[in-house]
Parts: C-alpha cells; structure tokens; sequence
C-alpha cells in the first residue's frame, strides 16, 4: 500500500510539474515582446534620400545635404545624421545601401556602457540617454560598425545614432524612413516576419540576389538586415564579423570575476599565514 | 587642564591646525629650475584644461569618430595604472609573503600607488565629455553591470580607499595622532589583501576593456587574453618604477633616507631586479603561447610584425636578460637600465593596443595634439609637486621601528626619533 | 557558425602543450641560472674611493674597521678594513683566534703585533672560527697590498646571517661612515701636514704613528674601538 501511494504522489508531482510548464511557457510567450528590425533591400534603393530627410525632420536635426556628389561608397552618418545613403559602383550601375545602426540583437554598446546609457530595449532598437551618459565612448569603441558619434566640439556632447524611432513606435507609428521610402526598399516589421519576407524574396528570385541575409546571423544577429544582389564584401559591408554576439568577447573576463573576489582572499590570508614565522625562533 | 608644563598652554586641535598652518609653508627654494618648470607647465595646463571644458574634448585633441580613444586613455589611464602596480606587488612581498627586506620601500610605493590612482582618475575626469555623471555609475540605479569598464571604475574608487588605509599611518604619524595610527594599523593586513585582490581584476580588467574590439587591434595585438597579458606584465611594469622611481627620489631626497633604507638599498634593488627577470621570463613565455594560440607567425612579415618584435624583443627580452645577468653580478647601474628599458616596453605595449594598433589600416592615423600631451604633463608634474610635498613632511622614507614578535595583525609603529623630537619642540613653540 | 567546412577550433592545441612542456623545465633551468651565485674567484670585487680609502662596495662593515663579506649561506670572511691597514701600516705578526674558538660581535678576536706594540681588533660577527688565512699569518704585509681580497684574516662559521649584518654598515651608509672617519681623519692631519706623501694624493702607509709618534697606539686603538674602557 505504502509503494503504491508513493508512485500516486510522484506521478501527482509529475504530472503537476509537466502541466504547470507548460503555463508558464504559455505566459511567456504572450508577455515576450519580439525584437523589431527593419529589412534594406538595396536592389530596390534608388538613392532618392527621402529615408534622411525624414530622419532628420522626425528627430530636429538639421536638414541633410540632398548633393548626389555627397553618396560615395565609404560615406558615414555624424553627429549631424543618423542615416546616410552611400553609393558603390559597379560597372555600370551604382547600388545604393542606407547606413546607419544596426541595432544588434545583443549590442556591444550596450553591453560597455557603464550606465545603461546605451540601451537594448524590449521591442528591438537600441537608444541613448543623455541623462545618463558620461561621455567615455566606450560603446564607440567596442561597436564593430562604428556607429556611435560624438559630439566633440561641444562642451555638453551627446552621442548620436539611429535609434529606429523608438519615440515614435511608443505612439504606434513606425519609423520615420519607412515610412518616407517611396520604392518600398526598406520594410519595417518583427525580425521574424522580416526574415521570412527577405528569404522569400530569394526563393522568389534567385538570381537577382546573393542568397544571404547579412545581419540574420552577424555579431549574433542585427535588426537591421540586408538584401543585396552582389556579393557583401564588394559593396563594402564588413564580412569578417562573425557570428558571435559581441558581449560574448567579455563573458570570459567578467564571469571570473566573483571567483577571483573569492579565491584571491583566500589564498592571500592562507599565504599569510603559512609564511608567518613563529615568535619562538628568535632567541 | 594640565598645568604642569607652562608649554602646554593650548588644546590639541588649536596645536594640529597651527602645526598645518606652518607645514603648508614650502620646504626648501622657492625659486628652483625644477620648480620654475613645473609652474610654467601647470599653469598653462590649467589654461589648456579650462579651454577644453568650455569648447569640447575636440578643441584640444586630435580624437575623433574613428578614434575616440587617445593618450589620456592609452598613456595617462592604461599605462599610468600598469607602472602603479609596484604598490600592490610590494605589499605581496612585504605584508602577505613576510619579506621583511623590501620594508623600508613599501611606504615610498603605497603613497606613489595613491597618488597614481589619483591623479589618473583626474586625468580620466578630463576626459570624460559629461563628467557631471561620472557619479551615475557610483549611485545612480543604472549600473551597467555587463560592463567592463563599470568594473574598472568600481575597483578604481575602492582601490583607492585601499591604498589610501595602507598610507594613512604615516599621516597619523605627521600629525602626531598615536591612536588613531594604532587604529589604521590595525586595518592594513585588511586593506593590503583587499588591494591585491582588486589590482589583479582592475590591472586585468583594464586589458579586458580592448576586448570588444576585436578587428579593430591588429592581430598581432588583440587576444582574447590581453587581461592575462596586462595582468603579468603590470608585476614587472610596477617593480621597475619601485626601482627608477627609486633611483630619482633617493637622489633627490637624499637627507631625509632611514638607516635600514640606507643599509640595504643594493640589497632591495638586486632583489626587485631578481623578481623582475623572472616575471618577465614567464611573460615572454605567455607571450609565446598566446602567439602559437594566434596563428600570429603569419603576420610577422610585415612592417606590423617588425613592430611587434621589436617590442617583444628589445623591450622585453633585451631588459630581462639585463636584469638576469645585473642579478647574477650584483651589477646595480645594469638593473637601472633594465628598469627604465622595461617601462618603455610597458609604455609601447600600452600604446599599441590601445591606440597605435588601433586601426591600423585607418588611412589617417591618430596622433596626440601638443594640448592632449602638455595637459598629460601637467598631470603628472601636479603630482610629483603632492609627492614632494608629503616626503617633505611626513615619515615616509625614515625608520620603521621593529615588529612587534607574535603579533598576528602586524600591528607595527613606525616613527622616526628625530622627527618627533622636532614635532615636539615645534608644536610646543607656538 | 557557417557548419559547411570543417574547421578544428583546436588546431594549435598539440603545439601549445609542448611548448608549456619545455616552459616548465626551461623555467627551472631559468631560476637556477639567474639565483646561482658568481664563484668569487671570477666576480670581481668592486670598490670605490672615499677620500683617501677604498671601500669594497658588496661588503659589511663594522664600526671597528672590520669588514664581513658573505661566503655562502653559514659561511663568512673577515677582514681589516683599508682605512685600518693604512692607518696602522705592516704589522709583524698577527695572533689570531684559534679554529673552533666562538667570538661575538664587536669584541675583541685578533690582536696585531706592529713595532711591538699590540693593537686589538673587534670581530665584525659572531660565531665559530672555521679558518684562518695561512698566507696573513707567514706574511702579515698581504693585509696591506690587498684588505679586501688575498689580505682576509678568517672565516666564520654561523647561521645567523640576518642578525649579523643587522648592526653592520653597507651600502650608502658604510660610504657615509667611511666619509665621516676620513673627515675625522683630516681633523687629525690638519694639525700634521706632513702626513700626505709627496704627489699629495695618498696617506702615508701608518700614519697613526706620524701623528702621535709616542702614543699611536692609543689613538689606533681609539679608532679601532678596542681602547681600554674607562
């Protein structure tokens, strides 16, 4: 009798244990929000700059310089520009690529910045608060785009980036550059969605593109993702990246840390001891 | 209260205020060329530091998007950090490894491993382009937790107590306050370990710092082991300045050396000589090793390659066989230009992976403005004006005075004879 | 990860063993290399000139004029000092401690026969008398040609090296003390100018017995701090 009731109750524990998680993995599902990202197909760019000057209207900053002489293939955004179109030549066609950040899944910037100043927010884009920043660049210098700028002729700087209009996704509108984009180069939805759309795209039409996705896996994957109809590397996008997310590079440091806290103590006072001569030896 | 000498006519805190008013007069010439040197580069410094926070970090550096770190990060910060590591090196040796030999240095290298932090925490405030939140990381409720550098600046501020615990007893002693040293005594097994500990997260965590820029530092200097790397190299980095900055301030400071300090001064630096030819030895071999790990053979023939071997090499090979053989020979004049051959080596380490390597396939590279260099100048000038101002005054190259036998909290009293008897008949002529 | 080729993340693991391998006896060769002491008939002995006497740089001195030099770990050497030779000029013969005998520091070990006046000399160590220079005691004048190397007197057994040396002068403050004696020294000469030689750059060997032709022995011995206490 007493085995029997055992197996009753551990079955009982079981059973509750195998239902409950799967209520939990129900409720949080519904709760997780998914990243946002936005898909650049530069077949479709036609260099019209219509995203910048949406940017800027959208966030106060100064009106962007529309000059085509401007669009060269190693063009960045400054502290005057979160997106810029650059331009790369081929033969006898340029493919346009809209810059600016990439608002990466597990961000380097927000990873080294020692105030949450950089911030990866729930629904995807990564922004800056000014409130918080000191000013130390360090997410300039671990971004692997290089995307951050500084304000250095200031004597109050802030960064400036792309920050995917998170403002404006707060009201339930999308970002100012999608929705500017006359050619529907640029789409706007969940990293999921826009996953599909970019593959299905390839399926679609095979030759008119390079059947990669590139920011679907680089540094651990991005929100910002690119179509484009010749290899990445000839349009001057960074291909030795890897797939690694980049805070991943530290987590061999900075979880050592607590056991160095711990151990070093230790053996210090251990040492300490052991080498403590005895009173006794002085005569 | 007490009348039986008609000297004790004033309380305790009126004869401490009156004792500082007169220890803030200078000590020796006003007018010397040091002096006057010193004051040209502070004072136009002071203009330089001024100009900056009313214009912006640009308008007095050559940093920029491409390169937002320059020497005040790479020379001041990362390099000023490595050379201070003599501090927690020698409190190993002396406090935690009983080598009582190398007593008469440790309070010379606490109190420069203090001011080191210091300063370079200032020079990191000029740097800084909203220094108002530097306090965010401190007691904001922001912490970025996965942040390296949010761990350098926490192990900086609390290094900084540490040290400042393992000097203050010579201060309770300046002052004449014999409790309150028998106090900080107590404290200093505590901070040393404490120090130790810290140093080795922060001297590493300061190579940690380079780690998310990987392809951004040329091959031949980025590693996911530069932590490993800046941790062994500060061992030998902190010794040699011991023993150069040694060589200066004995000189310099001739009249006011103790006894034991005297007597074994050879001795002391034969042996810092002895621990740096061996820690160098091993680094060259890690240095090996991360090397064979890299693949880096591929990257030698290059100009690039000739760098690096020139560092590791000249800088570091050369200087190690040059502390062995003064070791073996007791050849003190060698085991000074080894020192000052390492720390060139330090500082060329530092500096390329934190700036020359940096980007180097940038088409124009980044070099300090004569601004970023006066201001780093002016720094350090401003602290070895402090640190000439508390040998001046406070026992830290005199005496120490026996350790007390079987006392385990190494509670030891240091005063010098003579300078208390002068305490004494200066505070009571007032 | 790509997973379309292989790539062994380990390739350089077999080299790296080996090379930690060699580090390891490489690294004890190392510290036996750099701690092995020079044998002293190969290192020299570097001295320097303080006034108008030579001080053997690695030496400990002792305030009577002796020095004790380190031989190995229980071993040490003992010596007159070149300010003691200079002073006292030949002897012709030296009474040493017997082997075996125990001396203490800063007392009385040697005595030194010089115009048949004794002279004592303080012992610069405690412990036990291992040795004595055979070649002093044939010919007491190698003390003067070379004090600090063929002119030792003997040797000294002891294993407490540290205590020894504790109260003895090296380094910058036995150049301070020799700096203090020569200062004393040229208060005596002020008075006796004849004592410098010719060309004027060396004391004449024994010039204690210039300065107080009648009691020199006194006054040595007031120098060598082996004077009768009064």
């Amino acid at each position: 009798m007493e085995r029997r009731n055992f197996l009753k109750t551990l079955g009982a524990i079981g059973g509750s244990m195998v239902v409950s998680k799967k209520t939990a993995a129900e409720e949080s599902i519904k709760e997780e929000k998914e990243f946002y990202g936005i898909l650049v197909d530069t077949t479709r760019c036609a260099g019209c700059q219509e995203c910048s000057l949406a940017c800027a209207e959208a966030h106060g900053l100064p009106e962007p310089d529309m000059d085509d002489n401007l669009i060269t293939a190693d063009r960045k955004t400054s502290t005057k520009s979160w997106t810029v179109i650059r331009g790369v030549e081929s033969e006898d066609d340029i493919t346009y690529i809209k810059t600016q950040c990439m608002h990466c899944n597990q961000p380097a910037c927000a990873s080294a910045c020692p105030t949450k100043a950089m911030e990866k927010t729930e629904e995807g884009p990564v922004v800056w608060h000014s409130d918080r920043c000191m000013g130390c660049r360090f997410c300039m210098l671990s971004c692997p785009f290089d995307v951050p700028k500084f304000e250095y002729n200031s004597p109050v700087p802030k960064i400036q980036k792309c920050i995917m209009c998170w403002d404006r996704l707060q009201e339930g509108d999308e970002p100012a550059c999608t929705e500017a984009c006359p050619e529907d180069a640029i789409t706007f939805g969940t990293r999921r969605e826009l996953i599909d759309e970019a593959n299905t795209r390839i399926y679609e039409s095979p030759n008119d593109y390079v059947h990669h996705i590139y920011g679907q896996n680089e540094a651990g994957g991005t929100g910002y993702m690119y179509l484009a109809s010749m290899p990445f590397e000839k349009l001057g996008f960074k291909t030795d990246i890897g797939d690694k997310a980049y805070p991943e590079l530290t987590t061999d440091f900075l979880y050592g840390v607590p056991f160095v806290l711990t151990l070093w103590p230790a053996m210090l006072i251990a040492l300490n001891k052991a080498t403590t001569k005895d009173s006794s030896e002085e005569d | 209260m007490n009348q039986t000498t008609g000297l004790r006519v004033r309380n305790d805190s009126q004869k401490i205020s009156a004792f500082i008013k007169e220890e803030l007069k200078p000590k020796g010439k006003l007018i010397s060329p040091f002096n006057v040197l010193a004051a040209i580069i502070i004072v136009v410094g002071i203009g330089l530091i001024i100009f900056r926070f009313a214009k912006g970090i640009g308008a007095v550096t050559n940093l920029s998007q491409e390169f937002p770190w320059g020497i005040w990060i790479g020379f001041d910060v990362v390099t000023g950090v490595a050379f201070a590591g003599g501090a927690y090196v020698l409190t190993f040796m002396v406090y935690i490894l009983h080598l009582d030999k190398y007593h008469p240095v440790v309070r010379a290298t606490v109190l420069n491993g203090f001011l080191a932090y210091v300063f370079y925490a200032g020079a990191l405030l000029l740097d800084l382009g909203r220094p108002w939140n530097v306090i965010n990381p401190i007691i904001g409720n922001k912490f970025g937790l996965s942040s390296v550098m949010f761990l350098v600046a926490w192990h900086f501020m609390l290094y900084m107590m540490a040290e400042f615990i393992e000097f203050s007893p010579a201060a309770a002693e300046w002052l004449g306050l014999k409790k309150l040293k028998k106090i900080l005594s107590g404290l200093t097994i505590g901070a040393v370990i404490f120090g130790i500990t810290l140093s080795t997260l922060h001297q590493s965590g300061l190579g940690a710092l380079f780690l998310m820029a990987k392809g951004k530092i040329h091959p031949l200097w980025y590693s996911e082991f530069i932590p490993i790397l800046f941790f062994v190299s500060s061992i030998f980095a902190g010794l040699s300045m011991v023993i150069f900055e040694g060589t200066i301030s004995h000189k310099v400071f001739h009249n006011l050396l103790g006894r034991k300090l005297k007597n074994s001064e050879n001795t002391i630096l034969t042996g810092l000589g002895r621990v740096c030819a061996g820690t160098m030895f091993v680094y060259l071999f890690v240095q090996g090793v991360v090397f064979i790990h890299g693949q880096r053979w591929q990257y030698l023939n290059s100009g690039w390659g000739l760098w690096y071997l020139t560092e590791m090499v000249g800088f570091v090979a050369l200087p190690g066989a040059l502390f062995t053989m003064a070791v073996r020979n007791q050849n003190i004049k060698l085991i000074r230009i080894a020192s000052v051959l390492a720390l060139l080596g330090i500082i060329i380490n530092r500096l390329n992976v934190s700036v020359i390597a940096f980007k180097w396939y940038a088409p124009h590279h980044y070099y300090p403005s004569w601004q970023e260099i006066w201001i780093t100048l002016t720094v350090i000038f401003t602290e070895i004006l402090i640190f000439r101002w508390i040998v001046n005054r406070m026992p830290i190259f005199s005496d120490p005075e026996e350790v007390e036998e079987g006392d385990d909290t190494l509670k030891y009293i240091l005063y010098n004879e003579e300078n208390e008897e002068t305490e004494k008949w200066k505070v009571s002529n007032m | 990860m790509e997973g379309f080729k292989y790539v062994d993340i380990f390739a350089t693991k077999g080299i790296e063993y080996l090379f930690v391998i060699s580090f390891l006896i490489l690294f004890v060769a190392y510290w036996k290399f750099l701690n092995k002491p020079i044998k002293n008939a190969t290192r020299k002995i570097r001295k320097v000139l303080i006034e108008w006497f030579q001080l053997a740089e690695d030496y400990y001195y002792h305030r009577g004029h002796v020095w004790a030099a380190p031989e190995n770990q229980n071993t040490i050497r003992v010596g007159l000092d070149d300010f003691a030779q200079k002073m006292l000029g030949k002897a012709q013969k030296i009474e040493f401690p017997k082997i075996g005998e125990k001396i203490t520091q800063g007392e009385k070990s040697l005595k030194l026969n010089i115009d048949n006046r004794n002279i004592d000399i303080l012992a610069p160590v405690s412990g036990e008398v291992v040795e004595i220079n055979q070649n002093a005691a044939k010919d007491p004048s190698i003390i003067n040609q070379s004090p600090y190397e063929e002119g030792w007197l003997f040797k000294v057994r002891t294993n407490k090296l540290r205590r020894n040396f504790n109260n003895l002068f090296h380094d910058r403050l036995a150049k301070e003390w020799m700096h203090e004696t020569a200062v004393e020294v040229s208060d005596l000469m002020s008075k006796e100018p004849g004592l410098l030689l010719q060309d004027g750059g060396e004391v004449i060997p024994g010039f204690i017995k210039e300065i107080d032709p009648d009691n020199w022995d006194k006054l040595a011995r007031r120098m060598l701090l082996t004077g009768d206490k009064k």
